[in-house]
């Protein structure tokens, strides 16, 4: 991959790697300052702004919006779903939120790649 | 795709996005001239003559040179300040705003031609002039907020939080006048920002931000403890979930939320994700998160009926003084209400039918791209029924009503999914706990009037206190539903397009659309409060219009007046509604230490009985203990209590199986007591002086504020522990 192609691309490869990065470091455990923030960064805003990049919407406070609302309920319904099938793991839902992520990013990254130069 | 979602005011235009509306172009549009048969009957007779005379407002080769405003050639805009000296409609127009697609300028008549010869000491003296008092009132807004929150940060570090826990009006009377000026003084700011035209949407959404800070992070920064029993009791909840996942048909007090485990499923995601013992350590933020995240979608709401930025900045302004009940505490019901908003505002913005056929009304997103939007708005919906019971049924009733009025594009699909949805959870995960509360559940069935009044409880004399926040609260409320009244009738009134006006009923049938849950179900007394919660962003709205009903409205300066009385009375109604009842919704450190020994002291299976269940309760260790509070336990009454206080304690707590007994009786408790009027005033001393005495309890703690007892003669299964709540608490 070209410097200029990470460039261009810099965020939907942010989003597809911060997931597992945020699974590595809560899979490493430990109490320390960063954990919960990354946690919580990640889990309000990645999994939503991966899916709402796909969509043409292009108002700020919408994209907000959506972000965090898709975000939080797609982390409660995969949680939900753990919590019910009792896989109290935390680091499965991370996981699970993470390949949504990367598939997300790789549909874009995709997309992009078919759009005419 | 990408054609059909773009936001369709963007469109051709080079104004940013946000200010944009593509549902409100029609609605803010000056009427060309083969329009002007409707209007012109409600405008001065003057304002036509003025338009078509003066040479570059609106002359026929702008109009029909069709370039949009910013391409146009046009003489310098006037100052703002200039302008707003000027009546309605003559400094009305704003001819810079992205959302008036035709060239339509309007200056005063009086307002000088642009000097053309060169500069001149005189000429350049008044452009200095004028440069300084430009910047001067861009800099205002942020030098008064900056102010503010001095003042802000100054009160906090004065008040005296010890006297919360025996002012009669709670944080209204604890909170030194610092406060109150910087309160005052963000009301005055934010008036005067949101009626002048050069104001931007950054200093208008710093106001709001500020706001949030000022009414709803307070009690976080002063308090340090977690306000609300409930929300110990949803940490409770949480730690539970944490240790044993999700289960069904488990029953008792923890039914309800095991039968709706969204909220506490996520929060146990994230805290033990984290690394974290307990939500302790952010549900106190909950309160201004929660205030923030609702904001955003109610801005989205406004934005689908006007883009006119004051209604949209003022409605958002509205919504966060007239939301008083206080259900934005760390709730499952505060994290549904975000999601209900956000599929309202989807609903509003894009599934509708376009507002004209006319070209310049740019078309909605086309038909599968909302297909789209639905699809995407299915895993909101999903979560909404799996977190709340009643947040469920108030979006289907919205949805049903817009699709009903045919103001939903598709009309059937929204309402149909989440109804199915909703039906599929209930069936599945609430089924067991519906079941075995069947006939509670419909109870109030048909009955809106005992299910409205049902709050209206108390025996006992409650105090003239009270009695004002009541009416305070009640005030509010009715003031913020007649100026919706008054704001929704000013824009009918002053909008000539039909199209605009048929849209426009859609915040009435979304204002009204909780009505039905009247005749449902009391919830626990509590359902002319959720009606309101549900009614209110949309009544925000439309008491919004009352001041600016249209951009040719709300220019003068009696509008900037009549907004901050207004917001003033809104800020006095909120604070006695949200801050006056603090003396039952703080806990104090020692409150919180005695039931944190509790938790560590008591053995599994123990029961604890309290006169009421205001303490910080149930927080760890929820599935370990029975609980039963003697104000709201079935079978005990008031009566009961004052007769014989002890005989109905020792019953409370033979069960049979208690390993040992508890009786706790916290200062909170009292107050609440106290300020509902549950029992006599008496009551509660006679209860703590009769067990004392009655050689059947002993003292195990005891702190200014906490007596804790225990039952003589219980005790197996003692054992202590480490302490269970770490950090500040």
């Amino acid at each position: 991959m070209s410097s200029l192609y990470l460039r261009r691309h810099a965020i939907p490869i942010a989003v597809a790697l911060s997931g597992w990065l945020v699974v590595a470091i809560t899979a490493a455990g430990g109490h320390n300052a960063v954990r919960p923030i990354a946690v919580f960064a990640f889990v309000l805003v990645v999994p939503g702004m991966a899916l709402v990049r796909l969509l043409p919407i292009r108002d700020l406070l919408e994209r907000a919006v959506l972000t965090l609302a898709l975000g939080m309920s797609l982390a409660l319904l995969i949680a939900e779903g753990a919590d019910i099938g009792h896989v109290l793991q935390p680091v499965v839902v991370l996981a699970v939120l993470a390949a949504i992520c990367s598939a997300a990013a790789i549909t874009e990254l995709a997309r992009e790649a078919r759009k005419p130069c | 795709m990408e054609s059909g979602l773009t936001d369709p005011a963007g469109a051709g235009s080079n104004a940013p996005s946000s200010e944009l509306n593509c549902a409100t172009l029609p609605m803010e549009r000056v009427p060309g001239p083969e329009s002007y048969g409707r209007t012109r009957s409600r405008m001065p007779e003057d304002f036509f003559e003025h338009i078509t005379r003066s040479p570059g407002l609106m002359s026929p080769e702008l109009m029909s040179t069709g370039l949009p405003a910013s391409q146009a050639s046009f003489p310098p805009r006037p100052d703002a300040a200039d302008s707003a000296r000027h009546g309605e409609y003559r400094g009305g127009l704003m001819a810079s705003d992205a959302t008036m697609p035709l060239p339509t300028v309007l200056y005063p008549p009086d307002y000088p031609p642009e000097d053309t010869a060169g500069p001149r000491p005189r000429a350049a003296l008044s452009a200095a002039l004028r440069t300084n008092r430009v910047l001067g009132s861009a800099l205002l807004p942020w030098t008064s907020l900056l102010l503010c929150l001095g003042l802000w940060i100054v009160a906090l570090q004065s008040t005296n939080v010890a006297s919360v826990t025996t002012a009669g009006l709670g944080l209204v009377t604890v909170l030194p006048i610092t406060f109150w000026a910087a309160a005052v003084l963000l009301m005055a700011s934010f008036c005067w920002t949101v009626t002048r035209r050069s104001s931007r949407s950054p200093v208008l959404a710093a106001h709001l931000v500020v706001l949030i800070a000022i009414l709803h992070a307070t009690p976080s920064l002063i308090y340090g403890t977690l306000r609300y029993s409930w929300a110990w009791k949803h940490v409770g909840i949480i730690d539970f979930i944490m240790h044993n996942g999700v289960i069904f048909n488990l029953g008792g007090i923890l039914g309800p939320y095991q039968g709706w485990p969204g909220f506490f499923s996520l929060n146990s995601f994230l805290t033990s994700a984290s690394g974290l013992s307990s939500p302790l350590s952010y549900a106190s933020w909950a309160l201004p998160f929660n205030d923030l995240i609702w904001l955003g979608p109610v801005l989205l709401i406004a934005r689908a009926f006007s883009s006119d930025k004051r209604l949209v900045w003022t409605a958002g302004w509205i919504f966060t003084l007239g939301n008083w009940i206080g259900q934005d505490y760390f709730s499952p019901q505060a994290f549904a209400y975000f999601l209900y908003l956000t599929v309202i505002a989807i609903c509003v913005r894009w599934l509708r039918e376009p507002l004209s056929t006319s070209p310049e009304d740019l078309p909605g997103p086309s038909r599968p791209n909302r297909y789209v939007l639905v699809i995407c708005l299915l895993p909101l919906m999903a979560a909404i029924a799996s977190t709340h019971q009643l947040t469920p049924f108030m979006l289907i009733t919205a949805l049903a009503v817009l699709a009903v009025f045919n103001q939903l594009r598709p009309r059937v699909l929204p309402p149909a999914a989440m109804t199915v949805i909703w039906l599929a959870w209930l069936a599945y995960g609430a089924r067991d706990w519906l079941w075995a509360n069947y006939p509670q559940l419909v109870q109030g069935l048909g009955l809106p009037w005992a299910n409205a009044s049902a709050h209206l409880v108390g025996q006992g004399a409650v105090p003239a206190d009270q009695i004002l926040i009541d009416w305070a609260s009640r005030f509010l409320s009715l003031g913020v539903g007649v100026l919706a009244i008054v704001g929704f009738w000013r824009y009918l009134h002053h909008h000539p397009d039909r199209r605009a006006r048929k849209s426009w009923l859609r915040i009435a049938l979304l204002a009204t659309a909780a009505l039905p849950a009247l005749a449902a179900n009391n919830y626990g007394g509590e359902i002319i409060f959720r009606v309101y919660l549900f009614a209110v962003p949309f009544m925000a709205v439309a008491a919004a219009a009352a001041f600016f009903p249209h951009l040719l409205f709300g220019r003068r300066v009696w509008t900037t007046l009549a907004l901050f009385v207004t917001t003033v009375l809104l800020l006095a109604g909120f604070s006695m509604g949200n801050f006056g009842q603090e003396s039952v919704n703080y806990f104090s450190p020692q409150e919180v230490a005695a039931s944190d020994w509790l938790y560590q002291t008591a053995p599994r299976g123990a029961a604890i009985v309290g006169a009421d269940s205001n303490f910080p309760w149930a927080f760890v260790h929820y599935d370990w203990y029975s609980y039963t509070f003697l104000d709201s336990t079935p079978g005990i009454s008031a009566t009961d209590v004052l007769r014989d206080p002890v005989g109905t304690v020792l019953s409370a707590m033979d069960h049979g199986q208690a390993t040992a007994g508890y009786l706790i009786l916290t200062r909170s408790q009292a107050a609440e007591i106290t300020t509902t009027g549950t029992w006599q005033a008496d009551t509660f001393s006679r209860l703590s002086q009769a067990a004392l005495s009655s050689g059947q309890f002993r003292i195990v703690y005891r702190n200014p504020e906490t007596l804790i007892l225990r039952r003589s003669g219980t005790t197996k299964g003692l054992s202590y522990g480490p302490p269970l709540l770490t950090g500040k608490y």
